[in-house]
């Protein structure tokens, strides 16, 4: 409850974590990701079928797995902003959203250029395919709804609003492969019974996920500080640490 | 070493990669230069 509290009620406290962690994260998670991705790419054995270009899965997966938790953290943090009025869980609905739209955008293209050699085609109106492209238009409504306000705070309930609404695309994209027939494949991760993946393909991309995992951490902790600057500029703690006096009339 | 070169499908697979790498190092660019463009206007504003 402790870290909690910290890392949803004091600013500062998460201004300086962020400083303090953001560069051994970002060489974690790019020497992380090298790796993995030269296991998944030199080291993993060709698909039968799909010979080598089932390799795209490396990043594929990872980033729509991502996109997902992103827009879930995104719903849980509007939904902390608006029963609670937590300043910083606006924050980090922010800081979510450009990076959730990142991964959704990645795993929208990387699924074509996997489609067209495997599927004969860049694109279908598949359900799953289709709800995976309505969560990048969320993130891209978030996004264009946050730009929408001068002042970042007056944004912080209609982006909560949108947020919470846009959760039920993801219950949708997670079953669309259940409950319509689709060409996308079932899922093989996270398949509630044994994943249907041998080891050799799934450990390399449980560690492409857990790279991608690092550089989204990485990223928040870059993010993160400078959206508290931004919003928290009036505040001497920030004037103190940018070496600038503060205004006059500030107390 | 596994992979096959040439390989028919190996253009898709650079150009998978290329693209997440191309989206995530200009995102990252992006964020840097729009908080330093921030940092500057604030000190126009004659913050100092």
């Amino acid at each position: 409850m402790g870290v909690f509290r910290h890392v949803m009620v004091s600013t500062q406290w998460l201004h300086d974590f962020c400083q303090r962690h953001k560069k051994w994260l970002l060489i974690l998670s790019v020497s992380w990701l090298a790796m993995a991705l030269t296991w998944s790419v030199l080291l993993a054995p060709s698909d039968y079928q799909q010979g080598d270009a089932y390799r795209i899965m490396f990043v594929h997966v990872p980033c729509a797995a991502f996109s997902m938790f992103f827009y879930a953290m995104m719903g849980a943090c509007g939904l902390m902003t608006l029963v609670w009025r937590i300043k910083l869980a606006d924050l980090w609905m922010a800081c979510c959203a450009p990076l959730g739209f990142l991964f959704a955008l990645s795993a929208l293209v990387t699924g074509a250029i996997w489609g067209q050699p495997m599927w004969g085609t860049w694109w279908v109106w598949d359900a799953r395919l289709t709800s995976e492209l309505l969560l990048a238009f969320l993130y891209v409504g978030q996004l264009a709804l946050r730009a929408h306000y001068p002042h970042p705070s007056a944004a912080a309930k209609p982006c909560a609003l949108l947020a919470i609404v846009g959760l039920v695309d993801l219950p949708i994209i997670h079953y669309s492969v259940v409950w319509w027939h689709t060409l996308h494949q079932p899922a093989s991760v996270l398949a509630f019974q044994r994943p249907t993946m041998p080891g050799v393909m799934l450990w390399p991309l449980l560690a492409s996920l857990v790279g991608f995992a690092f550089l989204s951490l990485a990223w928040l902790a870059w993010r993160m500080p400078e959206l508290i600057e931004q919003r928290e500029w009036r505040s001497q703690w920030v004037q103190a640490m940018q070496g600038q006096q503060p205004f006059i009339g500030d107390t | 070493m596994v992979l096959h070169w040439p390989h028919q499908y190996l253009a898709y697979l650079l150009a998978a990669y290329g693209f997440v790498l191309a989206v995530f190092l200009s995102a990252w660019c992006w964020m840097r230069w729009a908080h330093r463009r921030w940092r500057e206007q604030m000190r126009l504003m004659g913050r100092r």
